[in-house]
């Protein structure tokens, strides 16, 4: 079959590879109709998660239908429309009966690295670095789907496809991401990064109760994008942008709320960011001189901004270390930081709802389509271009 | 002041000293009265087995690890792992010893003989078959194994046992490993096991790790050939080049007529 494949830093390509099999009573085979490049895979693209090969194939957000199913998948059969979750969980450990599924035990067969690193594995992840798995990615024409009796959701017939394909990943995290900060009637709410999981932050503060969201970019098409959240939906006037190119973010988040600070505080940028104040450029010598993994400006400045007692919710992909974390503004303003992979399989029915009844419809973000043979000049896009291009989908 | 030298090391300092002595005492002049000093130096710290210097430093050699220690810690492994299944579930999966090559990745067939026996078959470090048979020593119902060889043709000793006690709060259940091996050739085949590419406390981790997929999940966690992506079609390719370029030289080249490019 065809796949995306990693290379090497900023180059992927379209290429031949197996096609997968049933190798686990539990796994089942999708041929995949839609799937997408998430911001995240732009952290593998710029070389920024460790232990990627050349020739791994991409891919976390991707739907299909099912062609094949192992001896004990009893809920799916072939023929059936499903959207996957990006992260694979077996359903039956301490993790997964708690409902902590991208904790799962059990799913990463190269656990033993992910526990060097962090002590603990966290689950295996689709087309995401052999740390979290090894497993081939979505963006190809089949994928091998582990647990398939505990992860993918069906979809009916009538809902186009790209109105549910972001179920298996940034609608569900931009939802937990706004779930995270536990909002109160009339809370005002900061979200760093308008990229698609940040649009969605800021949608789903919205459909939490949030009185006010602040949305923090530098790029006016996303900034545009966020405004119109509000519109027709009855939040009209509810989200204010913020150029941090143009502005100080502290000081126009404490003009704006005389001081106080937003109740909560989104990250949906990760160990990407990139500013211009001092922090920023040192962050990028220390990166670049290997003295640091992660760039956490954004955490800087969130940590400052929020009032006390906030929660800061962190979406955006972390790996490493990071210097100057602001562990004193935390601890002395009392700030919950609540953060992690998202656990996408509590989500995907409630939003698949949400989807139904017509109160968002996902495709909104999509501002660029290409064929799955299209791939390295879409990853180039996304990478370059992102005032144009917000999210980008591959047709197989 | 207490012995802080091990024996090796001052039988090394008597002999160094002495040879610096002896030199600085033919040669003479300025620098073989420092090489007297240094070598009485030496000499006293080989005679008395005491350094003021190594207690300033915090350095003591003669209570380090002994040869005992070092054997025991390269051939016994001790880990343990928390299952989220009842201590009987997970005690009766152990007990049938057919189930154990499905997670214990160097075991090839355990075959249940009756009588507590069972007969092992392993692949050993580089491949070599490994047979023994063993007896199941003591068992008490949902809480302990203990195992040990009774005849081994491969000449290797085994020993475990494995212990179940529910988690705290009654969730699941913790199993506690003991492993001891007197592998063939003492101490060099326990030492040389270490440096093996399995080492064995490695295989012991990831053996457990399987040991819990298997009886939570019901199946191990594998990926297939397509997630090696294009890294194993440019491997088949390599090899079939290889292939032809191997065909062609056994071919067209004659041992006692190397090809041009085979020249220096």
């Amino acid at each position: 079959m065809r796949a995306v494949c990693w290379k090497k830093k900023y180059h992927v390509e379209v290429e031949q590879v197996p096609d997968p099999e049933i190798l686990n009573p539990r796994d089942a085979i999708v041929r995949v109709t839609l799937t997408a490049i998430c911001g995240s895979d732009l952290h593998l693209y710029d070389g920024f998660i460790p232990t990627m090969k050349s020739g791994d194939v991409l891919g976390h957000e991707f739907m299909g239908e099912v062609v094949e199913v192992g001896s004990e998948v009893t809920n799916l059969s072939p023929g059936d429309r499903v959207v996957v979750p990006f992260n694979i969980a077996c359903g039956r450990c301490f993790f997964c009966s708690r409902h902590m599924w991208s904790c799962c035990d059990n799913s990463n067969p190269n656990a033993w690295i992910a526990e060097a690193a962090y002590g603990h594995s966290p689950a295996g992840l689709f087309g995401y670095s052999h740390m979290l798995g090894g497993y081939a990615g979505g963006q190809a024409e089949y994928v091998r789907v582990p647990f398939a009796d505990t992860g993918p959701i069906k979809v009916p017939e009538g809902v186009p496809d790209e109105a549910v394909l972001f179920l298996s990943d940034i609608f569900p995290t931009g939802y937990q991401a706004a779930e995270n900060c536990d909002i109160q009637q009339g809370d005002v709410v900061a979200v760093w990064g308008c990229g698609p999981v940040g649009q969605f932050a800021i949608r789903s503060a919205l459909m939490l109760g949030a009185e006010k969201v602040y949305a923090i970019d530098e790029h006016p098409r996303r900034l545009a994008l966020a405004r119109a959240a509000g519109n027709g939906n009855g939040h009209a006037g509810r989200v204010a942008t913020i150029d941090f190119d143009d502005e100080g973010v502290y000081e126009h988040l404490m003009e704006a709320t005389g001081g106080r600070g937003p109740d909560a505080c989104i990250d949906a940028v990760g160990l990407e960011a990139h500013g211009t104040t001092i922090d920023a450029v040192y962050d990028r010598v220390k990166v670049a001189t290997r003295l640091a993994t992660d760039r956490i400006h954004v955490l800087r400045q969130a940590a400052r901004a929020i009032r006390k007692a906030g929660t800061l919710s962190i979406p955006g992909v972390y790996g490493g270390f990071a210097d100057k974390f602001p562990i004193g503004a935390i601890f002395g303003k009392g700030i919950k930081i609540r953060c992690g992979q998202t656990h996408v399989h509590d989500y995907m029915k409630p939003l698949l709802e949400r989807i139904e009844n017509d109160e968002i419809d996902p495709s909104f973000i999509i501002s660029h389509r290409y064929s799955l043979d299209e791939a390295p000049e879409a990853y180039h896009q996304f990478r370059y271009m992102p005032n144009e291009c917000t999210k980008v989908v591959l047709t197989p | 002041m207490e012995r802080n030298i091990a024996v090796p090391e001052q039988i090394g300092s008597l002999l160094a000293g002495g040879t610096m002595f002896a030199m600085g005492v033919r040669r003479g002049g300025l620098s073989g009265i420092m090489s007297i000093v240094a070598g009485s130096a030496l000499l006293a710290h080989g005679v008395s087995g005491r350094s003021r210097v190594y207690q300033a430093l915090g350095v003591d050699t003669a209570h380090g690890p002994g040869w005992r220690e070092i054997i025991e810690r390269a051939s016994h492994v001790h880990d343990s792992i928390a299952v989220n299944r009842p201590p009987g579930e997970v005690f009766r999966f152990w007990r049938d010893v057919g189930n154990l090559p499905r997670f214990m990745l160097d075991i090839e067939s355990v075959e249940d003989l009756g009588h507590n026996r069972s007969r092992w078959h392993a692949r050993g470090p580089l491949g070599v078959d490994v047979r023994w048979d063993a007896e199941i020593v003591e068992e008490q119902a949902d809480r302990l194994i203990r195992w040990r060889t009774i005849d081994s043709e491969s000449n290797v000793e085994h020993e475990g046992a494995v212990r179940f006690e529910p988690a705290p709060g009654n969730r699941g259940t913790i199993v506690r490993t003991d492993f001891h091996w007197k592998p063939p050739g003492g101490v060099v085949g326990a030492a040389a096991a270490r440096l093996l590419p399995q080492d064995p406390a490695r295989r012991v981790r990831e053996d457990l790790r399987r040991f819990r997929q298997l009886l939570e999940a019901g199946e191990i966690a594998r990926t297939g050939p397509e997630s090696e992506g294009s890294r194993r079609r440019l491997q088949r390719q390599r090899d079939e080049v290889r292939d032809e370029v191997e065909e062609a030289g056994v071919e067209s080249f004659p041992a006692s007529d190397p090809p041009s490019f085979a020249a220096p």
